[in-house]
């Protein structure tokens, strides 16, 4: 069944997801949409939650895939990819200058992320756990 | 990538795959250049991505019209299915068939590595998903240079055809509605939250930043404020306006179709 030793943080994961996020969502959502032209204001709404679907994925990789419940490669993961997409965002130029979130606002982003991505792994935790139960029954 | 030579851990059938060192400095070497290209190509000012054939951020249009938002009654956009049918399109070609691809082929490589009889390699419904999403992928590759080329000639063109002169009228109006504000935030005393006199603090309000017209940026000092607008829909069209202490704006410099408009 799912394995109970893992080591309290395995790095690999937090290396994986993030680079799976930056791979998989940010560069094709800003090859795609073109961040610049994004509205700030979409990021308090809309595109926050398309950035929030692709967290959720991963974590549900992640779920599926590791050991025991990454939630601190989760939290981590959330951190990073919120610090890089603001980090584009203020690194970007003009336009995009003036998107500086407030310190309650960047935490709500914070949660909001981890949350998702703590979801994500719990959902994928359970498919893996009915998966093996299943092929277990098989066999 | 020599998976054969790595030290990858399969150690029980329903014990998860570990990746190897090399898998974690090749996805992590791609990751660090996609974010370089993200802020080189915003830095550099890299208009091809930058809007789309609606100029209408795709997602936003997409999803509001998904949600039935006021972007149905907008004119001149796309019908609702054909919405949801390009950003399908979009996801998948995207997103979901890359990662599909990417990750079959990682654990194609790893069962091969390790002579593990793949069930994938049986003519099931994931290998016929790996096969599929590989097509899409190598599709996507292929065409993406000459699409972003087409399209880049094709928003070239729509600039100098676009109706210039009537968004220049609607781009004047916005921007006499900034140099207002500016002059209200300037009269104000700083005590209710004004510029006391001076310009200085002063910011353009994200509203009124980026709008279906154009982009506007302020350069301010004590007695001026400089606004650029750069048109919304071609990047060419520019205007630059210079407001005076007395909240005059005499000089009115514009370039593009609209110099000549």
């Amino acid at each position: 069944m799912v394995g109970d030793q893992r080591p309290v943080f395995d790095w690999r994961w937090l290396v994986v997801g993030y680079c799976a996020l930056i791979l998989f969502q940010l560069f094709p959502s800003y090859a795609l949409f073109g961040m610049r032209r994004t509205p700030v204001s979409a990021m308090t709404g809309i595109y926050l939650i398309w950035m929030g679907i692709g967290v959720a994925i991963v974590g549900g990789y992640i779920g599926s895939r590791s050991k025991g419940y990454p939630m601190l490669e989760s939290l981590s993961i959330a951190v990073l990819y919120m610090l890089t997409v603001f980090g584009i965002y203020r690194g970007s130029g003009k336009a995009l200058l003036r998107f500086v979130p407030s310190l309650p606002l960047k935490l709500m982003y914070l949660l909001l992320f981890f949350s998702l991505c703590a979801v994500g792994v719990v959902i994928g935790k359970i498919a893996r756990i009915r998966r093996e139960k299943k092929a277990s029954l098989q066999t | 990538m020599n998976l054969k030579t790595e030290p990858e851990a399969i150690s029980g059938q329903n014990e998860p795959k570990s990746f190897t060192n090399t898998f974690l400095v090749q996805i992590s070497v791609l990751a660090q250049l996609a974010v370089l290209v993200m802020i080189f190509a915003e830095r550099l000012g890299l208009s091809t991505y930058r809007r789309s054939l609606t100029n209408e951020p795709f997602l936003l249009t997409w999803i509001g019209a998904i949600n039935s938002i006021s972007w149905l009654d907008e004119p001149g956009l796309l019908p609702l299915s054909n919405r949801i049918i390009i950003f399908s399109s979009m996801l998948l070609s995207f997103i979901v068939f890359p990662t599909v691809f990417l990750f079959g082929w990682r654990s194609r490589r790893l069962d091969r590595a390790h002579g593990v009889a793949a069930p994938l390699r049986s003519l099931g419904m994931g290998s016929i998903a790996y096969v599929f999403s590989m097509i899409a992928t190598m599709f996507m590759v292929i065409t993406i240079g000459p699409v972003t080329v087409f399209q880049q000639a094709r928003y070239v063109s729509s600039c100098e055809n676009n109706n210039a002169r009537l968004l220049r009228y609607n781009v004047q109006h916005e921007i006499d509605v900034l140099t207002a504000s500016a002059f209200q935030y300037r009269i104000l005393p700083k005590a209710e939250g004004g510029g006391g006199g001076s310009y200085l603090g002063y910011g353009i309000p994200d509203t009124l930043a980026r709008t279906d017209v154009a982009e506007y940026t302020a350069q301010v000092s004590a007695d001026t404020v400089s606004y650029v607008a750069e048109s919304a829909f071609c990047e060419t069209d520019r205007m630059t306006v210079k407001l005076d202490p007395n909240g005059k704006t005499p000089v009115w410099l514009m370039q593009g179709n609209w110099g000549s408009g």
